[in-house]
């Protein structure tokens, strides 16, 4: 799983011959690759930009240049289809950050002149929501607020030891177990589902 | 590698605890476990994400609630108020019920460290809800969650809220039993 160091062992040949029937024309296998490549997308993005709406945008930006890639037939090894689709976010990446100098010296003109408005809309109530704030309430404050300031508020790993007053590697730490407490809690059904 | 491991290595990944020539490498394994459909970490923590999103509209995780921000709550359409006294009877609330404030009648003031364990009268342990805030003006807990959230703790079995904390003053850092409200589905 997910190691840095581990070999390889991801079992790329479903992932190829997905590739290799997107390539030909099977809009379902195309489809799917996106949905899985998604949340990887997602993640690359949540690394370096600061909101939602940003990360969406990006992976919708990345998705549109893989299925454009996938139709005119540039991805030529289906097998290296994770990669093709890993260097199109590097590549986005790059121009991106040529777009935001652009656009710092714009900003830096006319910035006062733009107003910004983000509107969050809130997805739905769902189970998973539930059983999250149904767990959130066996965290202690100082982890509960770990982990909100890096998913909710979106700070980065420096920042988040710095607002809780405590070592990197305490907030590190204080993150990792209570996002594993939190998996382990939202992933068994509660007393209260069967009232439902 | 445990699931514990590659949550924790995501999250290293996603908070930029991870260095950039570590999130290179990983970067490469992460896209290779999404296009073969196995990374459930992944899928875990990019949910996680939404869900973060939707608890930004309603203030956050922190837990607890003052008097103030409950009677807001209560000018809202939908929305069922409790009040637990030491014996409280819970009557059925609307069917159109979104959400359930409550206040626990206890005073804490000069109290800290404060856990609520929700027990069964026979001393089955059901629910934690820990380091609770209480309203600095009247010391009561005050609390608001989801109606079906709400059913679990006040409208399916007699249950004990057995509040726990730490006097200021004492000097001891021991915890007391402050107070025990019954809540019984009426």
């Amino acid at each position: 799983m997910l190691s840095v160091t581990d070999p390889a062992q991801a079992d790329a040949s479903d992932a190829a011959a997905l590739a290799a029937r997107a390539l030909s024309g099977d809009r379902a296998a195309e489809a799917r690759l996106c949905l899985r490549l998604s949340p990887a997308i997602r993640a690359f993005a949540r690394r370096r930009l600061r909101t939602t709406e940003a990360s969406s945008e990006f992976q919708q930006e990345v998705l549109l240049i893989f299925v454009e890639a996938l139709r005119s037939r540039k991805l030529e090894d289906p097998a290296r289809v994770a990669g093709f689709v890993l260097g199109i976010c590097r590549n986005l990446v790059l121009d991106r950050v040529r777009e935001r100098e652009r656009r710092k010296r714009l900003w830096e003109l006319y910035g006062d002149a733009v107003s910004a408005c983000n509107v969050v809309q809130p997805a739905e109530v769902t189970l998973e929501i539930m059983r999250l704030e149904d767990c959130l309430t066996e965290l202690s404050q100082r982890a509960r607020q770990a982990v909100w300031l890096s998913y909710g508020e979106l700070l980065s790993h420096s920042e988040v030891s710095t607002r809780l007053g405590i070592s990197e590697g305490n907030a590190r730490v204080l993150r990792h177990r209570a996002l594993h407490t939190l998996k382990e809690c939202v992933s068994s059904p509660k007393r209260w589902e069967g009232n439902q | 590698m445990t699931a514990a491991d590659s949550l924790a290595l995501l999250d290293d990944y996603l908070s930029v605890a991870m260095s950039d020539a570590h999130a290179a490498d990983f970067e490469e394994r992460l896209f290779a476990e999404a296009a073969a459909g196995r990374a459930p970490e992944l899928g875990y923590l990019d949910a996680f994400f939404d869900q973060a999103a939707w608890f930004t509209s309603r203030g956050g995780f922190l837990s607890g609630a003052t008097r103030q921000q409950i009677a807001e709550l209560r000018k809202l359409p939908n929305v069922h108020y409790i009040d637990v006294l030491p014996n409280t009877e819970v009557s059925a609330w609307p069917a159109d019920t979104k959400f359930v404030v409550y206040r626990l009648d206890v005073d804490l003031r000069g109290y800290e460290n404060i856990d609520v364990a929700l027990v069964t009268p026979e001393g089955e342990h059901r629910k934690w809800f820990r380091d609770c805030a209480y309203d600095p003006a009247d010391g009561a807990l005050y609390g608001a969650c989801d109606a079906p959230l709400a059913a679990s703790s006040f409208r399916s079995e007699p249950l004990i809220a057995r509040i726990l904390a730490t006097h200021s003053g004492s000097g001891t850092g021991k915890r007391e039993l402050v107070a025990e409200l019954r809540v019984s589905p009426k």
